[in-house]
């Protein structure tokens, strides 16, 4: 039984004639990564502010490890940490000055401070920025030391907004892996991303949610959002000796939702391709079909996203 | 508590981030003294030691300047979004606004306390304990003029917005007051807004400090430095503390 730690009842932000989050009601387990996805300006960032107890929330309630984000909104801070989209440095101080004060006024003695500076600035290649003042980083190096300030942290509760914008792919893997080990090590990661590939990464075993225009639209583990895209998977079956009478048969089969034969391919759209592959197999061998390719292809976050973002997009 | 002093080692950190109001301010000051005070002293005719009046005046302008940098200060950080992030650390409210304010206020002192020497090597010393006695109430001025500092930027972010407020707080307060000519030479309106202005008690106390024959010091001024700057301190973390729970962004 999966314990919750951020509980959410009916959460409302509003900023004059917008509401940012809208009546939002969200439970986040303890331990796990629960990627945000959403279009900009769905209401992610604001839902962190809330939880974060920057803002104050319009109506609603939150609860963090049991604590009320408004009432002991104190001791919240005690076990939060936050990454910001946008790096929020002090512009003349320079990392190790940053990320030192930081670390102790997050409570780490200064032994444990050193170290954990010292591991974080090695993985994240922070080394050209030594010295320099922040104003004078580039846009790239601010971001690595914003997500430094919560990995080096280690807070219970991670919210982590957009982490590695603007990063490069070797940096990208590495903070994917170190956010990783945060939660492997018992933290709980409340993640906003707009990329697929990091929401695919870092929810992979646990769950997401699509948010937009303030609500939570879809949430469930990747493979459970993914299944409900009727039609989703697709197998892509490659032969000379395709016979139009077998898409008859298939169809029969109640996964398939639709079939398209093009020439030498037929493209089976289908839901949870796995239950049902190796029945289609057959019925293709039976018929003599000689079978040069069969592929199955599941559909991505992308896909996810679009489905559930897209009447709202247009 | 620990994390308290952490605030405002943080403020003191960075001592020297603003060096160019630093540097403008101090040059300000020093033109104001070595300059325009014996400029004035020839001009102004009268039996009053006009130089070291106008010194005494400048330095309280000084020690209000730098209290109002908070302004600025809070203004850029919430731009910045640095205050989302100081609001996200383990502390509370309160503590975090005390903090603030009392690292601008240990700041304000730092800046003015070498200016204050070259003040008191222009003017003489005077009496030593009187001066000693104001110096409390001093600090306790700069403290409640960062805390107006701190209500001013709570409001606006923006820098032409808060250049026309500081401009017009400046120009009504410090015209306003017995900084740079004593009430005797106001008109009667002048004389009763200067009655309640800080700027004129705060020079007033620094005159007397000073020892000047002209200046007695009156428990009216020692009340009026105390409250007003109570009232500030009270309210800026009022204000403070309501605008960070309520959002800044709104």
């Amino acid at each position: 039984m999966k314990q919750s730690i951020i509980e959410i009842n009916n959460l409302t932000k509003r900023f004059k004639d917008i509401v940012a989050v809208d009546n939002l009601t969200l439970e986040i387990y303890e331990n796990e990564i629960f990627g945000l996805l959403g279009p900009n300006g769905a209401g992610k960032t604001t839902l962190i502010y809330m939880l974060a107890t920057i803002y104050r929330p319009t109506s609603g309630t939150a609860h963090i490890a049991t604590y009320d984000i408004v009432e002991q909104s104190a001791k919240v801070r005690e076990l939060i940490g936050v990454s910001f989209q946008e790096a929020k440095l002090d512009w003349s101080l320079n990392y190790n000055e940053i990320l030192n004060w930081h670390a102790k006024i997050c409570g780490l003695s200064k032994e444990e401070r050193q170290k954990r500076i010292k591991f974080i600035v090695e993985k994240l290649q922070l080394f050209d920025a030594k010295g320099k003042p922040a104003y004078k980083l580039s846009g790239g190096q601010k971001k690595k030391i914003e997500v430094a300030k919560i990995l080096i942290q280690r807070p219970k509760i991670a919210f982590i907004d957009e982490p590695t914008a603007f990063l490069d792919p070797h940096i990208k893997k590495t903070i994917w892996d170190l956010i990783l080990e945060l939660r492997d090590e018992g933290s709980t990661v409340l993640l906003a991303t707009n990329l697929m590939r990091e929401a695919e990464v870092l929810c992979k075993n646990d769950r997401i949610a699509i948010m937009n225009q303030g609500k939570i639209i879809k949430s469930g583990s990747p493979a459970a959002l993914k299944d409900t895209i009727p039609g989703g998977d697709i197998i892509q079956v490659q032969s000379r000796n395709l016979k139009p009478e077998i898409e008859k048969e298939l169809t029969n089969i109640p996964n398939i939702v639709d079939i398209r034969i093009n020439d030498n391919q037929m493209l089976i759209y289908l839901n949870k391709a796995e239950d049902v592959a190796s029945t289609i197999l057959q019925i293709l061998l039976q018929h003599g079909i000689s079978v040069e390719k069969f592929q199955m292809s599941e559909p991505t976050l992308d896909d996810v996203f679009f489905r559930y973002t897209q009447k709202f997009l247009k | 508590m620990s994390n308290f002093f952490n605030i405002i080692e943080r403020d003191l950190k960075r001592l020297w981030n603003y060096k160019i109001f630093i540097f403008t301010n101090t040059l300000t000051y020093l033109v104001q003294i070595f300059v325009y005070a014996f400029i004035l002293d020839f001009l102004v005719s009268s039996e009053l030691d006009y130089m070291r009046f106008y010194a005494a005046g400048v330095a309280i302008l000084t020690l209000w300047s730098f209290g109002m940098w908070a302004a600025w200060e809070i203004a850029d950080e919430r731009s910045e979004g640095v205050i989302d992030y100081h609001l996200t650390l383990p502390l509370s409210r309160t503590e975090y606004i005390l903090g603030r304010m009392i690292g601008g206020t240990l700041r304000t002192i730092v800046y003015s306390i070498p200016l204050f020497f070259i003040f008191l090597f222009v003017t003489g010393m005077g009496s030593f304990v009187n001066l000693l006695s104001i110096f409390g109430l001093l600090f306790l001025f700069s403290f409640g003029v960062t805390g107006l500092g701190v209500i001013i930027g709570s409001f606006t972010k923006e820098h032409t917005k808060l250049s026309f407020i500081l401009g017009l707080i400046d120009a009504f307060l410090i015209r306003l007051s017995t900084i740079y000519y004593p009430e005797y030479a106001m008109d009667y309106w002048m004389q009763f807004i200067s009655r309640i202005n800080p700027l004129t008690h705060a020079s007033d106390l620094l005159r007397w400090g000073l020892g000047f024959p002209d200046n007695s010091i009156t428990l009216y001024s020692i009340l009026f430095i105390v409250i007003f700057s109570l009232i500030l301190i009270g309210i800026a973390i009022r204000v403070y503390s309501k605008r960070l729970e309520g959002g800044l962004a709104t």
